[in-house]
């Protein structure tokens, strides 16, 4: 009877899913009917799933750019196998049709209605309805409906049925052994995508701990701790299961962990940008926001105001009734605590309420008031980087929780209504219509979201779309043609947002050809390093300014590209960046010989180069090395060349094939540039801990430890120096404070000494002439001591301290007047380093044709011409060989020495006074908070944002109170239509007729004018002698060391076959010297080249490769390195066999972890299936 | 009669406070504390008068044993006080009850552990 009654509640929740599921078909029918595909933004919805399918098979993909590692992203193989399924279902071959959505919407729903039949007894049958409901419909899951987020809806539906499973083993209704097989399969299917759905793992391990938690807070309250052992087993087995069951993903990640890029897991260049970003998305996560299940960054601008542009966040901030109905959320949630009445409901409920305390603080991120712990965690606890979003990564247990609260109270609610009521049919009428008011109510609450704007990112951007003819005509050219070679995109992509985006809708970082089809496109998107950018950038410069042909094929050729892909339909008056006219680009191509338009597809057009271009795989003898900082300089010395980047800093881990270097540019930073570009700061440093602190011991000690540590004079010098501006800190501030003189003193003796030391150091080191590198620190440290403590000195004689003091200040100013002194001959006249620049070079036989000077450093004169050096003049111990100057192309300039100068030299390079680029516009009033000023003022001529300027001011009437203002306008002369404000604004202090005031500005990267006023502080003009600008330039010098080495003009030729995007199978001729083979594919380590025996051959196969990878006969080339900034290069001494194989090292390991899964798979079902026919028979 | 009940209300808390004596002390030893703490060296960065207010509350609720409804009535009437505020436009100051909405159900949750 009981069973019956059992299964009539089943049949009818059974009734309920196929109903809700109906629902659902039309909703998303209505969010996406016919013809309409969702794509773009970040969702990652491929436009043909079967191709990406594909593509998630292997550890590399060389669709995209250059190629790039995929070894990280097999555990998405799930997801997309799920989308594949779903494209065959629906008859749309792209992935974001409106099938997907059904679907992860229904597994949502039907994980939630798993979880609530499974609590039915102690949470009442009304939860079992309402609680689906709650889970599916909020703002956390539908935040990101526009771009489908599976892995987060997977991931939370499978929470869903652990927890449910959790409770079952707590409760003992649940054989151990079979809830972690269980488990283990439900995380194999739904399993968070790629390792970057690694941190949506957030909400569920913090689910877990608090689960941990709560059983042992119980196990020591109750003093039994049975419930804490069983769940540990369960909680390990199921770990242990979900990890051989998903090896197929985490074994290649491993390998790529550990034998790639570690560092980079650690990496604090990683953690700091994203510090920013951190804290954007949890501006608006605060507990009240939190509490009423909102607190969406989207919605938000800054803390407390709405995003007009979000798509219906505004209602709930202006309606009041639905402002009021969200307090009613924490209420609800929180009466739970009142209604529970049985021991397993005050701990469930209990446990939930315990899961908020905790996650809220994860979930608020570095939201005040608790801020400051995630803020600990995000800079402590290594990998903890990875939950850079908060919000959406803890979200999931949170609104998992309180709609697990606001369930239960709501069903405790309803059965005590009905439970006035006597008669059992009139009883399940008026469950039936409580069940029903309260869907109804929370569905009208949320119901904006069953509007088609959902799919809306932005009032008028979505990614629901219509894809045009053309492109699919396009995709199906790719497809069945054959491309060899990569296909850039024209025009390129707007440099600061990085987006493709088209006037019919698409818009995302990730191109659409990329998505589209998987020919190797390239383009300049958000994925490229930074050489490979700077090579794009110098191809897609060229064809726009038409540059010679020949540079264009070159350029081609050697990034691999042999077709151009103009989209005429690119969204190119966007108001939020700009982009190239398409039209240009066809007609600057057309008029080139040797590319050919090949096809057209409505507005796409393709071109293609019809010359020999470089293929995947070659063979060169040599390479040029370049300094890594001048990738330019190729252009010079290497135009026809591979080039090697040579970084600034040589480490171990860099691997420079010096032998196979032909030539070696070297080169040397103008020193005497370093005293130019001197920011004049008079600020001190800010120091909490004084002398009179007991803490200050703690300090004291650092310093100790510090001046333990430096091990050479340089070291100490610098120790010295930065004691002594923090002395400097703490006596203002203790003047500032009227601290006692006793600690006054103290620091000044010390402030004293140091400088002593210092004095002495730098007598018995460093070159007074020469060593503009200390003449540069000096100045920058103790001119803002000197500063301050020379108005201090004014101060403390007007009385307020004691002769004592007043006698230390006096002794520290003139220790600093002495250091000062000793680099006289560098800082007597800063202004001669305008025009002289000093170089220490050092000459050898191999660098005999002389020094060169890129022009790219060089200042303008006002016609717009470089200006070039005057003259150039070598110097060695009182001896002078003036060098002769020639002008070798617009990017070099060459110094030709005498023969035979061999040794370290000084380079003194004079040029031209530099011209006044301050143009005067004259007198004019405007318009200050404090009345009407009046202001001399002009502009910068010629402005570059990439330049520094420095502004020289000559006031010889001393009783006026200037001010500089410095604005970067959108245009000359602007009429200012607000109170006169600037990037930087400053008093102009001390005006002294015999030296002028300077200012060194540094601009914005995006400013296009600058303009300059100097402004009294009434009406009168200002009394200005002269204003002043010029450019701040250092150039530096190159050497082109050749090698004395012969290298063998042709290197051998290449045949390959490419398998798989992971392995190439090459055949070399045979060479007699060594060579450098290429494969113009992104470096990465894991790249390896081997040779092979005959018998190795066909290991193409995933159990040949196994075998492979532990045989003997594996030659490795070890010696490999970078090669043109991206590529890589090996150096090949020797050929047996000439039988190569290039293979991704990662992919093996997919092939390993491939077969443990499936090893693993089967077990579980067969113990599953063991488990069933045991059961059946016990029964 | 009025004065009847005054002397009644008089004499419940007398036997009040002489019953929770300890608690009392305690109480009032916290509050001279807590008054004092701001005004400590290095402790006066950190501690702000909203965060006194909470502990004072925090301190009460714990010491006198406060069951769980009060504090979840306590929890409402701030919930309600912060819908006033949003109405207001006063985000801030709602966002504070919010915290010490939070920190109640803490201090709430705490007791009711303590309690089982």
């Amino acid at each position: 009877m009981r069973l019956i009654k059992k299964n009539k509640f089943l049949s009818l929740c059974t009734v309920y899913l196929i109903f809700a599921l109906i629902g659902f078909w039309f909703l998303t029918k209505s969010w996406l009917p016919e013809g309409f595909v969702l794509a773009g933004h970040d969702s990652g919805l491929a436009l043909d799933a079967k191709q990406f399918l594909n593509s998630r098979f292997y550890a590399w993909d060389d669709h995209l750019n250059f190629g790039q590692d995929n070894a990280v992203n097999f555990g998405s193989i799930t997801l997309h196998v799920i989308d594949y399924i779903l494209t065959i279902l629906a008859g749309n071959q792209a992935a974001g049709n409106y099938l997907l959505i059904f679907f992860w919407l229904a597994i949502l729903f039907s994980s939630a209605l798993v979880f609530a039949f499974s609590v039915k007894d102690n949470f009442g049958k009304v939860f079992v309805f309402i609680f689906p409901v709650f889970i599916t419909f909020n703002f956390y899951v539908f935040q990101s409906i526009f771009m489908l987020e599976r892995a987060k809806y997977g991931l939370l539906s499978a929470t869903l049925i652990f927890l449910a499973i959790s409770l079952r083993v707590l409760t003992r209704k649940m054989e151990i052994l079979l809830a972690a097989i269980l488990s283990a399969i439900i995380f194999f299917v739904f399993n968070g995508g790629s390792i970057w759905g690694l941190p949506l793992y957030g909400g569920l391990i913090v689910m877990v701990l608090v689960l941990l938690l709560y059983t042992t807070i119980w196990g020591f309250l109750t003093r039994k701790f049975e419930q804490v052992y069983k769940l540990l087993t369960f909680l390990v087995l199921t770990l242990v299961g979900y990890i051989l069951i998903n090896s197929y993903a985490i074994l290649p990640y491993l390998v790529k962990l550990f034998y790639g890029d570690l560092s980079n897991f650690f990496n604090e260049s990683i953690t700091v940008p994203n510090k920013s970003w951190l804290n954007y998305i949890s501006q608006s996560s605060s507990f009240i926001n939190m509490f009423r299940l909102q607190g969406i960054p989207d919605w938000y601008t800054d803390q407390y105001n709405i995003n007009l542009n979000h798509p219906y966040a505004e209602a709930y901030f202006k309606d009041q009734t639905l402002i009021a109905v969200s307090f009613l959320f924490p209420v609800l949630a929180f009466s739970s605590l009142l209604l529970v009445k049985t021991t397993i409901q005050r701990r469930l409920i209990s446990f939930f309420v315990l899961l908020i305390v905790v996650v809220l603080i994860f979930m608020a991120g570095t939201h005040p008031p608790l801020g400051f712990i995630y803020d600990f965690l995000y800079d402590k606890v290594p990998g903890f980087v990875i939950f850079r979003t908060p919000f959406y990564k803890f979200g999931s247990t949170f609104f998992l929780s309180m709609s697990v609260l606001i369930g239960f109270t709501l069903s405790i609610c309803s059965i005590k209504i009905v439970s006035f009521i006597k008669n059992d049919g009139l009883k399940s009428i008026s469950t039936l219509f409580l069940t029903i008011i309260i869907i109804g109510g929370w569905l009208w609450y949320y119901k904006p979201l069953f509007s088609p704007q959902v799919l809306y990112w932005q009032k008028s951007a979505t990614t629901k779309v219509h894809i045009p003819d053309y492109v699919q005509d396009f995709k199906n050219w790719a497809d069945n043609n054959y491309t060899n070679g990569r296909i850039l995109l024209l025009p390129s992509l707007d440099e600061g947002w990085k987006v493709d985006s088209y006037s019919w809708g698409y818009w995302s970082l990730s191109t659409l050809p990329s998505m589209l089809t998987f020919k190797n496109t390239l383009a300049n998107d958000a994925s490229l390093s930074p050489e490979e950018r700077n090579w794009l950038q110098e191809l897609y410069l060229s064809i726009e300014q038409g540059d010679k042909e020949e540079k264009i094929l070159n350029l081609s050729s050697r990034l691999g590209i042999n077709f151009f892909l103009v989209r005429n339909d690119i969204l190119a008056d966007d108001h939020l960046f700009s982009l190239k006219s398409p039209q240009k680009f066809e007609n600057i191509l057309s008029s080139l010989i040797h590319i050919k338009k090949a096809k057209i597809f409505g507005e796409w057009t393709i071109y293609k180069i019809d010359s020999e271009f470089n293929k995947k795989i070659y063979a060169i003898s040599s390479l040029v090395a370049i300094p890594q900082n001048y990738p330019f300089l190729y252009r010079s010395f290497a135009s026809n060349s591979n080039i090697f980047l040579v970084p600034q800093k040589e480490s171990k881990s860099n691997n420079i094939p010096r032998d196979l270097f032909s030539a070696e540019l070297t080169y040397y930073q103008c020193e005497s540039c370093l005293i130019e570009n001197i920011e004049t700061n008079a600020d001190l440093p800010k120091v909490r801990v004084l002398p009179n602190s007991p803490l200050y011991l703690l300090k004291k000690i650092r310093e100790k430890k510090e001046l333990l540590l430096a091990t050479n004079d340089k070291e100490k010098i610098n120790v010295y120096l930065g004691a002594t501006l923090r002395r400097a800190g703490e006596v203002k501030n203790m003047l500032d404070f009227r601290e006692r003189e006793k600690y006054l003193i103290g620091s000044l003796k010390m402030m004293n000494d140091y400088l002593v030391i210092t004095h002495q150091l730098l007598s018995s080191t460093s070159d007074p002439k020469e060593d503009f590198e200390k003449a540069r620190m000096i100045i920058q440290i103790l001119n803002p001591i000197e500063i301050n403590l020379r108005i201090e000195l004014d101060k403390a004689r007007s009385g307020t301290f004691g002769e004592n003091v007043i006698q230390g200040l006096t002794d520290v100013l003139w220790q600093i007047y002495r250091i000062k002194t000793f680099y006289t001959p560098i800082l007597n006249d800063e202004n001669k380093w305008r025009n002289e620049k000093v170089f220490h070079v050092n000459l050898t036989e191999k660098n005999s044709d002389g020094l060169f000077i890129s022009t790219h450093f060089l200042p303008f004169d006002t016609d717009g011409q470089r200006i070039y050096p005057k003259t150039a003049t070598l110097t060695q111990e009182n001896k002078e060989w003036p060098l002769k100057i020639i002008k070798k192309s617009e990017d070099i300039i060459h110094m030709e020495s005498p023969p035979g100068l061999i040794g370290a030299f000084t380079l003194v390079v004079r040029f031209d006074n530099l011209p006044n680029i301050f143009k005067s516009h004259g007198y004019k009033l405007e318009q200050s908070p404090s009345g009407t000023i009046s202001c001399y003022y002009g502009s910068i001529e010629r402005f570059d944002s990439s330049l520094f300027y420095k502004v020289r001011i000559s006031a010889s009437r001393k009783d006026q109170a200037l001010k500089l203002f410095v604005r970067e306008d959108n245009k000359e002369d602007p009429q200012l239509q607000y109170f006169i404000k600037g990037q930087r604004e400053l008093g102009i202090y001390p005006i002294l007729n015999y030296q002028p005031f300077t200012y060194i500005y540094y601009p914005s990267i995006n400013s296009k004018y600058l303009n300059i006023y100097v402004c009294n502080e009434n009406k009168e003009k200002p009394q200005i002698d002269n204003v002043t600008a010029e450019e701040i330039f250092s150039p530096f010098v190159v050497l082109n060391n050749e090698s004395d080495k012969k290298f063998s003009i042709k290197a051998p030729s290449v045949d390959y076959d490419k398998k798989n995007p992971t392995r190439y199978e090459l055949q070399l001729q045979r060479s007699a010297t060594p060579f450098i083979l290429i494969f113009n594919e992104r470096f990465d380590k894991l790249w390896r080249l081997r040779e092979i025996s005959n018998s190795d051959e066909g290991q193409n196969n995933p159990f040949g490769l196994i075998k492979g990878l532990f045989s003997k006969s594996n030659k490795i080339i070890s010696n490999h390195f970078i090669v043109d900034g991206y590529a890589n290069g090996w150096k090949v001494d020797s050929l047996g066999t000439g039988k190569f194989v290039i293979e991704y090292f990662p992919q093996k390991a997919f092939y390993v972890g491939a077969l443990i899964s499936i090893a693993v798979f089967c077990i579980s079902f067969l113990g599953i299936f063991i488990y069933l026919l045991k059961r059946r028979k016990r029964q | 009669m009025k004065k009847y009940k005054l002397v009644k209300l008089e004499q419940y808390f007398f036997k009040k406070i002489i019953t929770n004596r300890h608690q009392v002390i305690g109480f009032v030893f916290l509050l001279g504390l807590f008054y004092l703490l701001p005004t400590l060296p290095y402790f006066n960065l950190y501690i702000k008068k909203e965060l006194i207010l909470f502990m004072i509350m925090a301190s009460f609720m714990i010491i006198f044993k406060l069951s769980i409804k009060i504090i979840l009535l306590a929890i409402f009437l701030l919930l309600f006080i912060s819908l006033l505020l949003i109405f207001l436009g006063e985000y801030e100051s709602a966002e504070l009850l919010g915290n010490y909405v939070y920190g109640f159900l803490v201090v709430g949750l705490i007791i009711y552990f303590l309690k089982k």
